[in-house]
């Protein structure tokens, strides 16, 4: 996501977020400080202050959702900066707490640098393997892990055209 | 009021955490998953402490958190 200053970037780029988050929970988003402004620095964005949304429906699931970003100058210069995603990890716990799976990409830290999905002991699988690994994956957008949370995990949609709006913003992971 | 307008009013507001909210943030995790207070926690971090130990996939979780301190 593109803009002419720092601060229309951040918008652009936060916007379709805000309103994919919109499609299931009112929680806010909080991100760190100078997250509109500060060029070349690494950015927390977070849905209800890191700890779980409770979504409802029938499988009484939670969410955790946090990305890390950056504002960088970029080539247009009609639009000098765009925002770029350095990583994220989406976590789905059942009702009693315990993880069912976690997709994460954080390729600044540690040595896995693909994005991966962890299945862990919620799924009510136990073997060991399973549980360590970190399956490849391709980059999961956050309109993905939100559809996947209404659509598989029975999350209610908190409004009618929640499909229209996680089809529109995918386009801007896509391109990076 | 319109039903879009009413839609609109749903999407989630977005707040800048001020430092402070970020050290409240930092520290309500860093005790949540791993026991420790948020300085502990970047002490041990920053000494590559966590790196190939039990704690790493917590402490790579609360990494998550670092830019609201730094």
């Amino acid at each position: 996501m593109a803009g002419r200053t720092p601060r229309q970037a951040v918008e652009n780029y936060l916007d379709p977020i805000r309103k994919s988050i919109g499609c299931i929970t009112p929680a806010y988003v909080t991100h760190s400080k100078g997250g509109r402004d500060l060029v070349g620095h690494q950015h927390s964005l977070v849905v209800n202050g890191g700890d779980p949304i409770m979504l409802g429906g029938p499988a009484g699931v939670s969410a955790e959702l946090s990305q890390l970003y950056e504002i960088i100058p970029a080539e247009n210069t009609r639009s000098p900066y765009k925002v770029r995603t350095l990583g994220y990890m989406y976590t789905i716990r059942d009702h009693v707490d315990r993880e069912i799976l976690g997709y994460h990409w954080h390729p600044a830290e540690g040595n896995i640098l693909w994005p991966h999905l962890h299945l862990k002991h919620g799924i009510g699988a136990r073997r060991r393997e399973v549980e360590k690994a970190h399956l490849p994956t391709g980059r999961v957008a956050i309109e993905d892990f939100i559809r996947l949370l209404i659509l598989s995990f029975e999350v209610p949609p908190h409004r009618p055209d929640w499909e229209e709006i996680l089809a529109g913003p995918q386009e801007r992971f896509e391109r990076w | 009021m319109s039903a879009e307008s009413t839609i609109e009013t749903l999407d989630p507001l977005v707040h800048e955490a001020t430092r402070e909210e970020g050290w409240e943030i930092l520290e309500r995790q860093a005790r949540k998953r791993l026991r420790l207070s948020a300085q502990e926690y970047i002490d041990r971090w920053d000494s590559g402490e966590f790196v190939n130990g039990e704690e790493h996939s917590e402490a790579l979780r609360v990494a998550m958190f670092l830019p609201f301190v730094r």
